[in-house]
């Protein structure tokens, strides 16, 4: 039984898709990247494994359980931080882990989540009016790791954390994964999810455009690097020629540039050899290189340029 | 079957945290102190006063007052917690909706018994300062028909609260509602008895047919005055000032024509007020169950 698992999930705001057709399978124990930009669909898919939005099509199950009629027993077994939320400022830090403690039937201590997340003695029994976004976050994560969950959503967990909150909170999904729990770590910035996840789907425009570990998304990757070579005339066999060279994905003409998709990267100077020795001269030489957060990027803008 | 069991969970959180608003506490400290300064006028003011003179302005106080606390306490309970996005953290722990709409809605409750018993711990104080006299029965009584007149008002702005989708939206909806029982129920039932019988009522002191009566009462803050009457056993009438409608509502021997029917005794304003607690919450449910909240 998967831990998450969505069929042609669909949701639409009026004539917006903000999530289409999303196919997701997360297993137990597993920390899945759920990488997207602002906008992508990311809460949105979230809400709807929450009830908190219903689909428009498709389903969502948890754990087995459907998430619109069986949301009780999905939320007994989760832990949630939500993105964009907001406590009670009445209320210390204590108060609302008794509360979720309560809320869930759990038999948790309030001492045990409040060193989990960093938080001591006297910030709890303050109340959250005078906490930093940052402690309020690790309150909210308190009160989601509360009942030991199995399956812990994380939307946008860093938001608010200094560096050494960030590098806690990271810790904290490690030490959960280990003991079987399922992370949903939703994210727009990929250097946190490279840092501790297993798998990773891009979502753009509500669909899911990448999907795979760290290092099967990095070889599709490195492969994807972009030579742009300026020409002051571009030799007629030119494209055909540097195309059959060995590490070259495709060629494309624009103009007097050369556009090449090199997935060696010693591609590159065979290329510029090949052109020269057609009789070219180089005026310039670009590289768009792709790190993994590059392909991110050219994953999620391309759609835009082909959505435009 | 709506499980219910976490509903004591959602009650605990939203009474910690309602009451501990300051100006909640504020508008309980004005009702307070409005309560000692009737009794003080009346004790300065009134000719060789006794405890029992202050029951009928104490009554006419808690009928205006008690009715806005009701709304003021519930009217953002739920929307609120929509806006702020603290209902993503309540909602994605176990409770329902159902428990969080019910749990507000008994939550806010206790908060305005809270005040109310202040209040009248208040009228029992100087009472027994200024009169040397305690009437804990007539006292007991008429804090008893006013949490429950308070909570048919806690449960129609919690019904609105849930109902509606900006706090501007629900303020709007709790003052428009406390003017329509103040003000405009007299007129549209007047209207309605135009239209069915071809005239306007007699006016506060005539004789009514028992439906129109019954319309009267269906008015919470009329069915208030008709239990404190009864508790009290004298007529003091609400506050309400109707141009059409009977003043002294309670007395249905004097002002209805003809025989008085089963459903104009006193019982039954219970069950109206009790009907006013519970619908709109039930309304609110229905609609918060079926919004998307992301």
């Amino acid at each position: 039984m998967s831990a998450i698992e969505t069929r042609s999930l669909t949701k639409q705001f009026g004539s917006l898709t903000a999530v289409d057709c999303l196919d997701l399978d997360i297993d137990r124990g597993e920390i899945y990247g759920f990488l997207g930009p602002n906008g992508a669909g990311k809460s949105t898919t979230i809400n709807i494994l929450l009830d908190l939005t219903r689909p428009s099509a498709g389903e969502a199950r948890v754990l087995g359980h459907d998430c619109q009629t069986e949301s009780e027993e999905i939320r007994e077994q989760i832990g949630v931080l939500p993105e964009g939320f907001d406590l009670y400022g009445r209320l210390t830090g204590r108060q609302h882990l008794t509360f979720a403690i309560k809320a869930k039937g759990a038999d948790d201590t309030i001492d045990r989540l409040l060193t989990q997340v960093g938080l001591n003695d006297a910030d709890a029994d303050r109340t959250v009016d005078g906490y930093s976004k940052g402690m309020r976050q690790r309150l909210a994560l308190g009160m989601a790791m509360a009942g030991d969950p199995e399956v812990l959503v994380l939307d946008e967990p860093s938001s608010g954390l200094d560096p050494t909150g960030i590098q806690q909170v990271q810790e904290i999904v490690k030490q959960e994964a280990e003991r079987g729990t399922a992370v949903f770590f939703s994210s727009h910035i990929l250097g946190e999810v490279e840092a501790v996840c297993d798998r990773v789907g891009i979502l753009n425009h509500g669909e899911l455009v990448a999907e795979g570990s760290i290092d099967e998304l990095r070889q599709q990757i490195t492969g994807a690097d972009k030579l742009i070579l300026s020409l002051d005339d571009v030799p007629a066999e030119a494209v055909e020629s540097v195309s059959t060279l060995g590490g070259i994905a495709g060629v494309e003409q624009v103009d007097s540039q050369l556009l090449i998709d090199c997935f060696d990267p010693r591609a590159k100077v065979r290329a510029i050899d090949a052109v020269t020795s057609l009789g070219a001269t180089v005026v310039d030489i670009r590289v768009k290189d792709r790190s993994l957060s590059d392909v991110f990027t050219a994953m999620t803008t391309v759609e835009d340029d082909s959505g435009a | 079957m709506i499980p219910v069991h976490r509903t004591p969970v959602i009650v605990w959180k939203d009474y910690l945290d309602a009451s501990r608003s300051l100006l909640l506490w504020a508008v309980i400290g004005a009702l307070t102190l409005l309560v000692a300064i009737l009794y003080f006028v009346i004790f300065w003011v009134g000719s060789d006063p006794t405890a029992l003179d202050i029951i009928g302005p104490a009554s006419a106080l808690m009928q205006l007052i008690v009715p806005l606390l009701g709304l003021i306490i519930g009217y953002r309970s739920i929307v609120s917690e929509r806006k702020s996005g603290s209902i993503k953290v309540l909602l994605s722990l176990p409770p329902s909706r159902a428990e969080v709409v019910f749990g507000k809605f008994i939550g806010r409750s206790l908060v305005l018994a809270t005040a109310i018993a202040a209040s009248f711990l208040m009228f029992l104080i100087l009472s027994i300062i200024l009169f040397q006299e305690v009437l804990l029965v007539d006292f007991v009584s008429l804090a008893v028909a006013t949490a429950i007149v308070g909570f048919a008002f806690v449960g129609i702005a919690v019904g609105v609260s849930a109902l509606v989708n900006t706090r501007g939206q629900a303020m709007a909806g709790v003052i428009g509602l406390y003017f329509v029982f103040l003000l405009l129920w007299d007129l549209i039932t007047a209207g309605i008895h135009r239209v069915v019988m071809g005239e306007l009522p007699d006016g506060p002191f005539g004789q009514y047919e028992a439906w129109y009566v019954f319309l009267q009462w269906l008015n919470p803050i009329e069915a208030f005055s008709v239990i404190s009457d009864t508790l009290l056993d004298e007529s003091f009438g609400a506050f309400t000032i109707p141009l059409f409608a009977p003043q002294e509502i309670s007395n249905t021997e004097q002002i209805v024509i003809g025989d008085v029917p089963w459903y104009l005794s006193e019982p039954m304003a219970v069950v109206i007020l009790l009907a006013w607690a519970v619908i709109p919450v039930a309304i609110g449910w229905y609609r918060f169950d079926r919004v998307d909240l992301g």
